[in-house]
């Protein structure tokens, strides 16, 4: 990606101390981290003590690809004096299509992605990975579920039993 | 490795468990999530008013005490069972209740009833040919609107009728002949429709 030497770098450290050198404008993705810049212009390391190295760097990859097509977005925009219909859609079309292929991640990935979009407040992402969980539940029994996410059952017989007695047509197996 | 240090999902704060459910709008689906663990039961509310799909209902209790409903997200027909009289009607929901109509000549009784919870509201009875439809969320605003005749003339009133009141508030009485098919509340005003 093509970058004006003039443009900010941020510093970002992980929990376990690796660092990542972004411009300023992926750093932005993240809203925590904006706030941040917005009320400190001259910070240029931030340490981020609740991501591991392999999120953030997913999660810098996620950022860098959003700008990216925003960027390439804005610039036909420009050229062409106004946006062509078909080619933004095309352009959405690719990015829906990286986001798939970026959500091919385990349930444990996914979790610590779901923490992280949250955390750092990426917007584009928590929905993304918010929307992935949700597909993974659709249609799945209770035990499914829980195989699925790795989660012990900590509920008695009793209450179990109870849910499933007060709502017996949600538990009615799928034709 | 991603994973390592957290416990992963059984520890997902009760907020991201809540807004995962709110992505699923089929409401099976949320009420199978509450069975899942006790973080899940507590974080996700099978009443989020917005963003399930709606349901059709039929419009009476069957044979078998059940209501057979008909889910637009998941294609699919179920039934809730519901210890209910055979000759109830439902003339409208809000709010997650059904507005219900049991008559068994010649009174009748009026309720809110919600078919999840089993959460019961009587209202007083508005006189023979009644309720026309709830207009707002009964919980919030109490509200539920009616149309009746009046008893041994050819008037027809329109008004509203609360949990607690002793008898319905009558907002308008008319001197002719028609019938209100529904009503809706928008903008705090009160619409019915009316058919000859």
């Amino acid at each position: 990606m093509a970058r004006s030497s003039t443009e900010n770098m941020i510093t970002l450290m992980s929990s376990d101390g690796e660092e990542f050198m972004v411009t300023e404008k992926v750093a932005r993705e993240c809203t925590t981290i904006r706030n941040m810049l917005e009320d400190d212009c001259v910070i240029t390391n931030i340490p981020l003590p609740n991501v591991t190295s392999d999120i953030l760097s997913m999660v810098i990859e996620y950022c860098m690809e959003h700008v990216a097509a925003a960027e390439k977005a804005a610039a036909e925009t420009a050229e062409k004096g106004s946006s062509s219909a078909p080619a933004a859609a095309k352009a959405n079309k690719d990015l829906e299509e990286w986001d798939k292929a970026f959500m091919n991640v385990d349930v444990y990935t996914l979790c610590d992605l779901i923490l992280a979009a949250n955390y750092l407040n990426v917007s584009g992402l928590l929905d993304l990975t918010i929307q992935t969980a949700a597909n993974l539940i659709k249609g799945k029994s209770p035990e499914q579920i829980r195989k699925t996410f790795h989660i012990q059952n900590d509920l008695s017989l009793e209450e179990e039993e109870k849910i499933r007695s007060q709502t017996p047509w949600a538990f009615e197996k799928s034709e | 490795m991603a994973g390592e240090g957290s416990s992963g999902w059984s520890s997902l704060p009760s907020d991201l468990v809540h807004l995962i459910s709110t992505k699923l709008p089929n409401l099976s689906d949320r009420i199978r999530c509450r069975a899942v663990c006790k973080m899940w039961r507590s974080s996700i509310s099978v009443s989020d008013p917005n963003p399930c799909l709606p349901w059709f209902l039929r419009c009476a209790v069957d044979e078998n005490e059940e209501i057979p409903y008909y889910s637009l997200s998941s294609n699919k027909t179920y039934k809730i069972h519901c210890q209910q009289p055979r000759n109830t009607y439902f003339e409208g929901t809000a709010g997650g209740f059904i507005l219900c109509c049991q008559v068994s000549w010649p009174d009748q009784s009026v309720f809110l009833f919600n078919p999840l919870n089993g959460l019961k509201i009587s209202l007083p009875s508005p006189g023979y040919f009644g309720v026309v439809g709830v207009v707002s969320n009964p919980l919030l605003e109490d509200i539920v609107a009616v149309s009746g005749s009046v008893q041994g003339t050819g008037n027809i009133w329109a008004g509203i009728i609360r949990p607690g009141d002793q008898e319905p508030w009558v907002i308008r009485i008319w001197n002719i002949e028609f019938y209100f098919g529904t009503c809706v509340y928008y903008e705090g005003l009160y619409y019915v429709n009316e058919y000859n």
